[in-house]
């Protein structure tokens, strides 16, 4: 196999000029979790363009967040990204510790890293059983929601919430762990990772999945360098970036982050960097465990301790945060008062589903979802 | 035309030689069946046309109720789902006490004809007293493990592995036997007493057993009625009540008679299932409709209608999803319906009939999944597809096609396509069942008094342990593509039982032993059925490969390992399934770790 081998249709000229099928998949379908229409213009089922339509889901939360205070504000841009919030979280606080210069205790820095693990392992769960079902199996969503529901179950005994924690506050974390947190944590990473031997028995040598996934959606390096694509959709195509250890924030620095990467960058390579993904988080968390303990600090003493109270003195940064989806990133700028003057946010999904137009041309029409599924894309961040 | 139906009916059928449940019912309305009430032919005939209709469509919406809500809990279990479905009201308490009422009465009338048959009606008193005092034993022992035993075990959270936990499942089997244990001792006991042992011929015992069997039966259904096909129910009375739409720039008339279209082979195909059998004054008389001398056919052809009602369908809603739905069908249609012919022509070739009935006692001896394997197995997959069921359910593709064909159809209209699919999967079960597995067939424990229970039961048992394959593949597989489906049928399926049909026919055609050793006409238990055309030697497998000649022989091995061939390709399938993941991670290509 070599890599421009795909199994990708010739689109042939049509010499009795018959009339193309426009699909218009969406705003409302069961394959699209979130608001988003695709018309899809195909000649029978063999897909010749696909065109993504936006602003189903709009919300104006750029505009929205200068007229909130920081804590609002991060409440906000939490809204964006639904499955891992605590990567926004992350992003609003790190922005604001760098303008102000706050140093972060190396005890929170250990729980940050932790949240942010587990929630990239949530996202993955979301994702791979909304890809079975894209593939029409309909067990995964269901073996797969069953492990979330611990993890959510972690997160609300850490932070009291299940969906947007909030628990990542400028200069710290905003409360310590409760005493039985980390074991509990241990136990969930032991049985997590029979329950992810158990996925890949069930799904991942099934004949029909390979021949479902594989050279399908293929995407080549350089095209996924210029689009833009980053995360576990740049690295199946071959490229090894990761924040995490390329440009190391939080306690990423003191832990050894192996990336896995893919060969071809087809659908199958998309969905085995994740699995792997969610193997290297267990160990990361694993190897946090040892440090969130003890009583030291968690929050510099000189910050306001309530974040909608909080002034951000004049400055403008450039934030990223290695989210489950790729390089999610924050510009900040403030002006001295306790309302940042513009907030944007690079969203990875917006880039990657631009490519989706690159991927589908050629395949069939059952491809594109299962296309859509492996690029993991959130209308949220899209539709800000 | 309706007079001259039945007049030909009238014709047709000889009322002495009844050979049906259909037929034995108007031979009994013809006999004047209550004093002074005579029917007229026609009449007669009247009543067997409505009556039988009516048994069709209530025992069709039965079983797709009590099928698809056993798909339900079914798929939750597979998926370790924890839920309404889950626990409902269905309680362990509740289940017990059904098992045990049921248990009890069906083990009551059981025991006693199981005694009078191996007996052969030679049993005397002390046989009776010790097999009371056995059961009675029993029944304290279960008295004993349920009080004493496994209140304890159920406190202990160990008991759920281990050594304990296999005494933790003798309790509760010795718990679940106890009343049925006190029923069949006290059974024998009073049969003792009243002095009835030593005849061939216990009194009353088909009356017992009708009456036990009917409480059992109703007990039975108010407990699934309850408990399990509540919501089944409700979505019927439901989705009756719904509104019946039609799209605008429809294709009316189509539109509108396509769901009838796809009903009415679903319903046809009823009528030649032979569900089992019953001996009735010396004579075999078969539960169906009609025994029809081409049933086989009659069903291929339902099937065919039905798919192409379904194109219809996809066609006359003017809608975009529901015509891609309905071009996958077509496509299906050509490439499946070829393999599923071949294969059932294999059966009509082994059995020398078409008969649904003669297809079953022809394989008294050995079933037809023995010399028939690759067969059975191009029909297993071809029936997937047959039926629209996942991994083959392409035209109604629920997460592509939002439901492809039906996308347009609510109300009754959709309840019909839905009630014709689920009844094509008891179909296409039953015809395996039939075909492959010996229909009916099985260890008549119950004797010929029995025959009309154990035939029910056993062509019942092999039929839902074929749906439940159904369920199972649906809950494991995804979707295949439809080009791959395309390559898969016409460059694996096609030419395979192009094969298989060739060298069944030569075998049979050669009168090869192979196929003809297991053509032995027997009757089901010692009642003559009516004499059928032997035309081949009845010799075992071992005496057959013994005089076979060299050619003979080199067929019959070549014949085994298109079989072994098969058998493998079964074999390593279900090693993956069960065994071969074991070994992750394990990347089966390059995804290298570059830190």
């Amino acid at each position: 196999m070599t890599r421009s081998s795909d199994r990708r249709v010739e689109i042939r000229r049509d010499p009795l000029l018959t009339e193309k099928l426009i699909y218009s998949v969406g705003p409302q379908h069961p394959s699209l979790p979130s608001p988003l229409e695709l018309r899809v213009q195909a000649d029978g089922e063999l897909i010749e363009r696909v065109t993504p339509e936006l602003g189903y889901m709009h919300r104006g939360v750029e505009q929205l967040v200068t007229q909130r205070n920081y804590g609002q504000a991060a409440g906000l841009i939490s809204r964006c990204e639904w499955l891992a919030g605590s990567n926004a979280d992350w992003l609003v606080a790190d922005a604001i510790e760098r303008i102000e210069g706050i140093t972060v205790p190396a005890r929170s820095q250990w729980l940050r890293t932790l949240v942010l693990e587990l929630s990239r392992i949530g996202n993955h769960l979301f994702w791979f059983g909304n890809l079975g079902l894209e593939a029409g199996a309909y067990t995964p969503i269901f073996i797969a929601m069953r492990e979330r529901e611990m993890l959510l179950d972690l997160l609300e005994m850490l932070s009291g919430h299940r969906h947007h924690h909030g628990w990542i506050v400028p200069g710290g974390v905003r409360n310590a762990p409760p005493e039985d947190f980390s074991g509990h944590v241990r136990a969930f990473c032991l049985w997590f990772r029979g329950r992810l031997d158990e996925y890949e028995d069930f799904f991942s040598d099934n004949a029909i999945w390979i021949n479902r996934s594989e050279l399908i959606g293929t995407l080549e390096p350089d095209y996924a360098f210029e689009y833009g694509a980053t995360g576990p959709v740049l690295r199946a195509s071959g490229i090894a970036h990761d924040l995490r250890r390329d440009q190391p924030y939080a306690m990423y620095g003191e832990l050894d982050v192996q990336v896995p990467t893919g060969e071809f960058g087809d659908v199958l390579d998309r969905y085995r960097v994740r699995f792997l993904e969610m193997r290297e988080s267990l160990r990361i968390i694993e190897a946090c465990l040892g440090n969130i303990g003890g009583d030291a600090p968690l929050r510099d003493p000189d910050v306001n301790p309530d974040p909608e109270a909080l002034t951000v003195s004049r400055g403008e940064v450039y934030t990223a945060v290695e989210s489950p989806r790729g390089e999610l990133g924050l510009t900040l700028v403030s002006d001295g008062t306790n309302r940042p003057s513009r907030m944007h946010l690079r969203a990875p999904s917006l880039y990657h589903l631009f490519l989706l137009d690159e991927l589908c041309r050629g395949y069939l029409l059952a491809d594109l979802f299962v296309i859509y599924g492996s690029l993991d894309i959130m209308i949220g961040e899209v539709d800000k | 035309m309706s007079l001259s139906l039945m007049l030909l009916l009238q014709q047709r059928y000889d009322m002495s030689e009844a050979r049906t449940m259909w037929e034995a019912l108007r031979a009994w309305l013809n006999t004047e069946p209550l004093p002074g009430l005579r029917f007229s032919p026609g009449a007669s005939n009247a009543i067997m046309l409505v009556t039988a209709l009516l048994f069709i469509f209530l025992l069709e919406l039965l079983i797709t109720i009590g099928l698809q809500v056993w798909e339900r809990r079914l798929m939750a279990r597979m998926q370790g789902r924890r839920g309404p479905q889950e626990y409902g009201e269905v309680t362990p308490q509740r289940f017990r006490r059904i098992a045990t009422q049921v248990g009890a009465l069906i083990g009551l009338p059981a025991v006693l004809y199981g005694v009078n048959y191996w007996t052969g009606g030679t049993a005397d008193a002390k046989l009776f007293w010790s097999m009371a005092i056995l059961f009675l034993a029993l029944g304290l022992a279960g008295l004993l493990y349920r009080h004493l035993l496994l209140p304890v075990l159920n406190a202990n959270p160990a008991s759920g592995r281990g050594l304990l936990s296999i005494l933790k499942f003798k309790a509760t089997l010795f718990s679940l036997c106890m009343l049925p244990c006190f029923a069949a001792a006290g059974g024998l006991a009073l049969a003792a007493l009243l002095g009835y042992l030593p005849k061939a011929h216990i009194p009353f015992l088909p009356q017992l057993t009708v009456l036990c069997t009917f409480l059992a039966f109703i007990l039975y259904m108010a407990y699934m009625i309850r408990f399990y096909w509540r919501q089944g129910f409700y979505d019927t009375i439901k989705i009756f009540f719904k509104e019946d739409t039609v799209p605008l720039n429809a294709d009316k008339l189509l539109y509108l008679i396509a769901p009838i279209l796809v009903y009415i082979p679903a319903l046809l195909s009823w009528v030649v299932i032979p569900f089992g059998v019953a001996a009735i004054e010396g004579q075999i008389v078969y539960y169906m409709i009609q025994d029809l001398n081409v049933g086989l056919l009659l069903i291929i052809a339902d099937f065919a209608m039905f798919l192409v009602a379904v194109i219809m369908s996809g066609y006359a809603s003017n809608n975009k999803y529901a015509l891609v739905g309905a071009m996958r069908e077509a496509a299906m249609l050509l490439t499946y319906e070829i393999p599923m012919l071949m294969s059932l022509l294999c059966v009509a070739i082994f059995a020398g009939s078409l008969n649904l009935t003669e297809i079953v006692q022809r394989q008294s001896m050995t079933w037809g999944i023995l010399p028939l394997f690759p067969a059975f197995v191009i029909y297993l997959v071809v029936s997937l597809a047959e039926t629209n069921r996942p991994p083959f359910d392409l035209p109604e593709a629920q997460n592509e096609l939002l439901g492809g064909y039906l996308v347009e159809y609510s109300g009754m209209r959709f309840a019909l396509f839905y009630v014709a699919e689920y009844s094509n999967v008891f179909i296409v079960s039953a015809i395996m069942s039939v075909c492959f597995l010996g229909g009916w067939k099985g260890p008549m424990f119950l004797g010929t008094d029995g025959l009309w229970l154990t035939s029910l039961f056993w062509f019942l048992l092999k039929t839902y342990a074929l749906c439940f394959f159904f369920i199972w593949a649906r809950s494991t597989m995804p979707r295949i593509r439809v080009d791959q489906i395309m390559f898969f049928s016409w460059k694996f399926l096609l030419p395979a039982s192009v094969v298989v049909m060739a060298a069944t026919a030569l075998g049979v055609v050669n009168r090869h032993p192979w196929f003809s050793a297991n053509q032995l006409a027997v009757s089901d238990v010692d009642v003559t059925v009516r004499e059928s055309v032997t035309q081949y030697q009845t010799l075992t497998t071992a005496e057959a490969l013994a005089v076979m000649s060299v050619p003979e022989k080199a067929f019959f091995w070549g014949y085994n390992v298109l079989c072994l061939f098969f058998g493998l390709f079964i074999l390593v399938m279900a090693w993956r399934i069960l065994f071969a993941a074991r070994r992750h991670p394990q990347p089966r290509r390059e995804v290298s770790w570059s830190g």
